[in-house]
């Protein structure tokens, strides 16, 4: 007889549990559409074409400052960045085309190209990578989602690369705000399963027609970047505009202006 | 006691040829000690001599952390001031600074990561022989273009960029301040030092344009010395003070892969040196052995004459001695004189020159050392001697009355 209490737990437990399962599974089915979010993740500030002029703080323990820069897309495949402040390094340019990435110096009238094994340095001592403007990978189509349990009010899913993808990261853990439906944050492992870097997005704000979080932060967390921070905000974003395909060209690129 | 001394040589000429073949076989012992010590020591110094001259100095100033992590900010405030500190030493001979960057190089669409380094030109030919490996060209003298900034680059790294003499190189950087560093700079000089990874990827400035590029004001990374010897290192760091948060830092602290090495190798060389005396000690004991049962007759009327047993063991332990200081006398001496022959004209093993911490030894100098060519040798004496203390003791402990009735 003295089992019996401990039958009646196990039964209620069994009963409940997947009782308890179901009821979270509705929740999820009710409000979030995995492939409808990632889409948006993909298509946060891209469109058929856009310009916008941001600015960009890189704050490390050495030395704090701003970069002002325009940047211009025409699909996923052209990107063409230009820094309008300080004045040192106005005109420094980076035209990204398919795969393939230029940095044009208008101090020494060079182009210089990044070779494949600079991808994953710092772009102009920033802490986001030559890698991180270039990457075509799309989140809908390059990995595998999972949803985890999230605080109230967000919704969470860890993307993990499939084999086919070019991803440098084992596992991003995105967290989505619930009402907006737009990213909240993001957390990136490498592939010894470290979490090795931050993005926070906030400042959501109606641009050009849509909401999008006009302020991204990003925080590595690696020991020898500690106390490193960069931390981007869109200024000014037109979405569809008129971008002609010679914007793109290595002549344009040397042009610096 | 002399007469003992006496005796025991007029003894050991009694059976010359035994005598001399005992000679022989000592001295060859002690030869060979003296000169495999000799070739390991020579080859320890020679590594020592690459590891520091050609580029790493054999001390260095750095700022505290920049060793263990080299960054643009971890940097020396007042470089002319620690290298003046240091030439103020009389062992040291020269010291120079430097300024070290990684960063893309460019030519045309070629581009490649290398290290980028700032130097004082005349200085650093003072400091390291990689400074004078200039191939072609000059070590950072004109330029053809008197805009230009001049470089001198690995003869790898030229053959990577696809540039010759004369070539434009674009440089590009992060400076101190967190601005792109991007500067074209003009080849003056190819350096060919022997070192691929080095030849392949290293390029050098001046250090006033690297501090110009880089935004370091007067600042600079590494001071870098060159003194007499690469022994005398510590005796120098304990006499030049030199203000936290810089350290100074000898060769074996910066290399410790190149001392651990060295030492490692020096505990097996250790083995050999003791196979080596025990046989010599061996033959010792041996020939006095058989000197001392051949005489048993002569021991036991020496005994019958009542010649006290402490002349008996003294004789035939000076037998011991002239042996061991003779014969190990002539192979050191030998030993010694082709050591300092070979010293001057080196070994070449270029046929199949052996890799050592990245640095390829084609020619040992066999070196004379305290250790090798005095200590070693003495310890070889003192056991010998040793050695001769049994048969001297049995000879003593004879009765005379059964050593009499042997023969």
């Amino acid at each position: 007889m003295r089992y019996a209490k401990l039958i009646t737990v196990a039964l209620l437990a069994a009963i409940a549990m997947p009782m308890a399962a179901m009821a979270q599974e509705k929740t999820i089915e009710k409000k979030v559409d995995i492939k409808e979010l990632s889409k948006k993740l993909d298509e946060l500030y891209r469109s058929e074409s856009s310009k916008a002029v941001m600015t960009m703080q890189i704050v490390t323990p050495n030395y704090e400052r701003t970069l002002k820069m325009e940047m211009t897309t025409k699909g996923e495949e052209n990107t063409l960045i230009r820094i309008l402040s300080p004045r040192k390094e106005k005109g420094i340019s980076t035209l990204k085309r398919g795969n393939e990435m230029w940095n044009y110096l208008p101090k020494v009238k060079k182009v210089v190209r990044v070779p494949p094994s600079m991808m994953m340095s710092s772009w102009m001592g920033s802490d986001v990578t030559n890698d991180d403007l270039v990457r075509d990978s799309s989140w809908e189509d390059d990995y595998t989602v999972k949803q985890v349990p999230a605080e109230a009010g967000e919704f969470c899913f860890d993307y993990t690369p499939k084999e086919s993808a070019a991803v440098t990261w084992s596992r991003v853990h995105t967290c989505f705000d619930a009402k907006l439906e737009l990213p909240k944050r993001q957390e990136f492992y490498d592939e010894k399963g470290r979490k090795v870097r931050q993005m926070k997005f906030d400042r959501y704000r109606k641009v050009d027609g849509r909401v999008i979080p006009t302020r991204i932060s990003v925080i590595p967390l690696s020991e020898d970047k500690k106390g490193n921070k960069t931390v981007m905000t869109y200024e000014a974003m037109s979405f569809d505009v008129e971008v002609p395909d010679e914007t793109f060209s290595m002549a344009n690129l040397r042009r610096g202006k | 006691m002399w007469n003992t001394m006496l005796m025991g040589l007029r003894n050991l000429s009694r059976q010359l040829g035994r005598t001399i073949l005992t000679l022989c076989a000592l001295g060859t012992g002690a030869f060979l000690l003296v000169f495999v010590v000799a070739m390991n020591e020579g080859t320890y110094a020679d590594m020592t001599e690459m590891a520091t001259s050609t580029w790493n100095g054999q001390m260095q100033v750095l700022h505290a952390d920049y060793h263990d992590s080299p960054s643009m900010f971890e940097a020396v405030e007042k470089p002319d001031d620690i290298m003046a500190k240091l030439e103020a030493d009389p062992e040291v001979l020269a010291a120079t600074a430097r300024i070290e960057a990684a960063g893309l190089f460019s030519v045309e669409n070629r581009t490649t990561g290398g290290a980028l380094t700032g130097v004082i030109p005349e200085r650093e030919k003072k400091v390291s022989t990689l400074a004078n490996t200039v191939k072609e060209g000059t070590f950072l003298g004109k330029t053809k273009d008197p805009e230009a900034w001049p470089i001198v680059i690995g003869d790898g790294l030229a053959r990577r960029l696809e540039v010759g003499i004369g070539g434009e190189v674009v440089y590009m950087g992060q400076a101190a301040d967190g601005s792109t560093a991007a500067e074209l700079f003009e080849v003056v000089g190819l350096i060919d030092s022997g070192i691929d990874e080095m030849d392949a990827s290293m390029a050098l400035i001046r250090l006033e344009h690297a501090q110009e590029l880089f935004v370091l004001g007067t600042r600079a990374h590494r001071v870098v010395a060159r003194t007499e010897s690469a022994y005398t290192v510590d005796r120098i760091k304990k006499r030049v003070d030199i203000p936290a948060p810089l350290v100074l830092s000898t060769w074996e602290e910066l290399m410790p892969e190149v001392a651990t090495g060295i030492e490692e190798d020096r505990k097996g060389g250790g083995i050999i040196v003791f196979v080596i005396m025990l046989m010599v000690m061996l033959g010792t004991v041996n020939t006095l052995m058989m000197s001392v049962f051949e005489r048993t007759k002569e021991f036991g009327v020496m005994k019958a004459l009542g010649t006290p047993r402490w002349q008996i063991i003294s004789m035939i332990v000076w037998e011991g001695v002239w042996l061991a200081v003779l014969g190990v006398g002539l192979g050191v001496a030998l030993g010694a004189v082709l050591t300092l022959y070979l010293n001057g004209i080196g070994i070449q093993i270029s046929d199949q020159p052996f890799e050592f911490g990245g640095m390829s030894i084609s020619t040992i100098h066999p070196a004379n050392t305290i250790l090798g060519t005095v200590i070693y040798p003495s310890i070889l004496i003192i056991a010998s001697i040793l050695g001769a203390i049994w048969p001297a003791w049995r000879a003593s402990n004879l009765d005379p009355v059964a050593a009499l009735r042997e023969l």
